[in-house]
């Protein structure tokens, strides 16, 4: 994922003030999708194929939430939220170069990740005896399906859609708290590799995905990208 | 903070400063996609609006700025500037048959002017930035050429020709890009930031920059007030496109899309200015040793071209005139 594109919020993706109108909004959209349409003139020598489709998912995604009223009136709030929280952003203050790959730890620290150290819980942190949590659910142990994670080799989506509902983490939530769009979610259960976007960002979706419900994150992105990469070729 | 460092950091950067004139640059990397043109034609307009305007011939070795305006090659020019200290724009300047408008001209030039050396180009550019005038075009030649990118970066206004077709479009972005570096490297050294932009780029894959936007962000996370203040300085003038040549109304749609694909690609404000059709009236009008303007001035070209100029203009809402 672009370094620098990653620190833009959806406004400045789409190149519009945050006061934009719907109206423009869409227009920046269509001119925008017409900008990076595969063999788009304006693309030679600046950006590969592969690039310009991982800009054109992020306008996407931008576009969707933009387009609706209450979704951008949520996307604005938690801008507002960014702004006015002073804490400082480790990740500038850093000594040495910074390590922006995506595979060490699933995202990189920019303008709109959570400024907590810790993902916020909707869950209560004690929980009664024989149940577990994740940060978006309360479960009940179940010890045989405990041992099939722990012993699990190949993490496939049907794997992980399992997993997700012995832990009683519902669709939307997942969505909403790991900024992946649900279709992208059932495209990853369903082992739809050619819905997913590039490696790049399905690695990255993995990553999130596995922290949440608790699994092992680089065992499961291996797994998974391993038979991403075999089936997409 | 120590007083030292105190006092790097209010010093002023050098290449900062302000020219006796508005300077405009115009280059595109390609030959042949109308610099000459479109920098005679917003010469032309700017001059007929009563602007004290002044044209400079930078294509040293293939002077043809005079040609394109109909005007016999002026006697001097160029060289008789380089090769001889403390002479002024306005000594060499050649009256056109343009009121307001005069020529810097290279016709005259020895054949090996196009190697020119630092001190003379430093001449060169020292002339030009002293030279008192309303406006003072650049007609850049074309390529990378260090000098070249020099007098680009000189302007405040850097204006970009392109025309539709890949292989001008695939020259003007490596000048935007050797342009950036360029500019990058007159200010690193003053920011201190040399050795860390040396790093980055000696790592660049690992890194995972493939734009300078991705260079620029690192180096803002790394050293944010440096970063932010080189950001500043090279974002103090924006790129503007003009796109020449267009033949159909998919053609006019491509600049929009250039303006953004290289906003998204340096990280810098870059404006799309307006299109200026393909028409046979241009060599039409240079075999008939005249300037478009004025020999077919109720083409569609002169519209645009006269928009172009007039967009370029109100940029500047605080312009005054010399008269």
């Amino acid at each position: 994922m672009s370094i620098s594109l990653n620190n833009q919020n959806f406004y400045e993706l789409l190149d519009v003030a945050s006061t934009a109108t719907q109206d423009e909004i869409h227009r920046a959209y269509q001119k925008a999708k017409q900008t990076y349409a595969p063999n788009s003139p304006a693309l030679y020598t600046m950006f590969t194929p592969e690039e310009a489709r991982e800009i054109a998912l992020m306008l996407e995604e931008a576009f969707a939430t933009l387009s609706s009223h209450e979704a951008r009136k949520r996307y604005d709030l938690k801008l507002l939220k960014l702004r006015n929280n002073d804490e400082p952003n480790s990740a500038l203050y850093s000594e040495t170069l910074p390590d922006v790959s995506l595979d060490k730890d699933g995202q990189d620290p920019g303008l709109y990740s959570s400024p907590e150290e810790e993902p916020t819980s909707k869950v209560p942190k004690e929980v009664p005896d024989g149940y577990a949590q994740t940060p978006l659910s309360v479960y009940k142990i179940d010890h045989k399906m405990e041992e099939n994670i722990k012993h699990s080799e190949v993490f496939d989506g049907s794997f992980i859609k399992s997993v997700r509902e012995y832990k009683k983490v519902e669709l939307h939530d997942l969505s909403e708290k790991t900024r992946i769009s649900t279709a992208y979610i059932n495209a990853i259960e369903a082992n739809d590799f050619k819905a997913l976007p590039a490696a790049v960002f399905s690695r990255g979706f993995i990553n999130q995905i596995s922290k949440i419900l608790g699994l092992d994150a680089e065992k499961a992105s291996k797994s998974y990208m391993d038979l991403f990469k075999n089936k997409r070729s | 903070m120590n007083p030292t460092e105190e006092q790097q950091n209010v010093r002023p950067i050098r290449g900062t400063g302000y020219p006796k004139s508005n300077i405009w640059a115009i280059g595109g990397g390609k030959g042949g996609v109308g610099k000459t043109f479109v920098s005679t034609s917003l010469a032309v307009f700017l001059s007929n609006l009563g602007y004290k305007t002044t044209i400079v011939d930078l294509d040293l070795g293939a002077a043809n700025t005079h040609t394109s305006l109909g005007e016999a090659a002026p006697r001097m020019g160029i060289q008789n500037l380089i090769m001889t200290p403390n002479t002024k724009l306005v000594d060499v300047a050649q009256p056109t048959k343009f009121t307001h408008l005069n020529i810097v001209s290279g016709s005259n030039d020895a054949l090996d002017v196009a190697d020119i050396n630092n001190e003379h180009k430093s001449r060169l550019m020292s002339a030009i930035y002293n030279h008192e005038a309303d406006f003072t075009i650049l007609d850049l030649s074309a390529g990378t050429h260090k000098s070249t990118l020099d007098f680009f970066l000189m302007a405040q206004k850097r204006l970009l020709i392109f025309t539709p077709e890949p292989s001008s479009i695939e020259n003007a972005y490596r000048f935007m890009k050797s342009s950036f570096f360029r500019n990058v490297k007159r200010f690193e050294h003053q920011l201190h930031l040399k050795p860390l932009i040396d790093n980055l780029m000696q790592n660049k894959s690992s890194l995972g920059i493939k734009s300078p936007a991705d260079l620029l962000a690192l180096v803002i996370k790394n050293d944010p007030v440096n970063g932010e203040r080189l950001k500043d300085l090279l974002n103090r003038y924006d790129y503007q496109i003009i796109l020449n040549q267009t033949r159909t109304f998919k053609d006019m749609e491509i600049g929009e899309s250039i303006a953004g694909v290289s906003k998204k690609y340096f990280g810098l404000n870059t404006s799309f200015l307006g299109h200026v059709d393909h028409d046979n009236a241009v060599w039409q009008s240079l075999r008939k040793r005249q300037h478009l303007l004025v020999e077919y001035p109720h083409s569609r070209l002169y519209t645009q071209l006269m928009k172009i100029t007039r967009k370029l203009v109100q940029q500047n809402k605080s312009l005054k005139l010399t008269a």
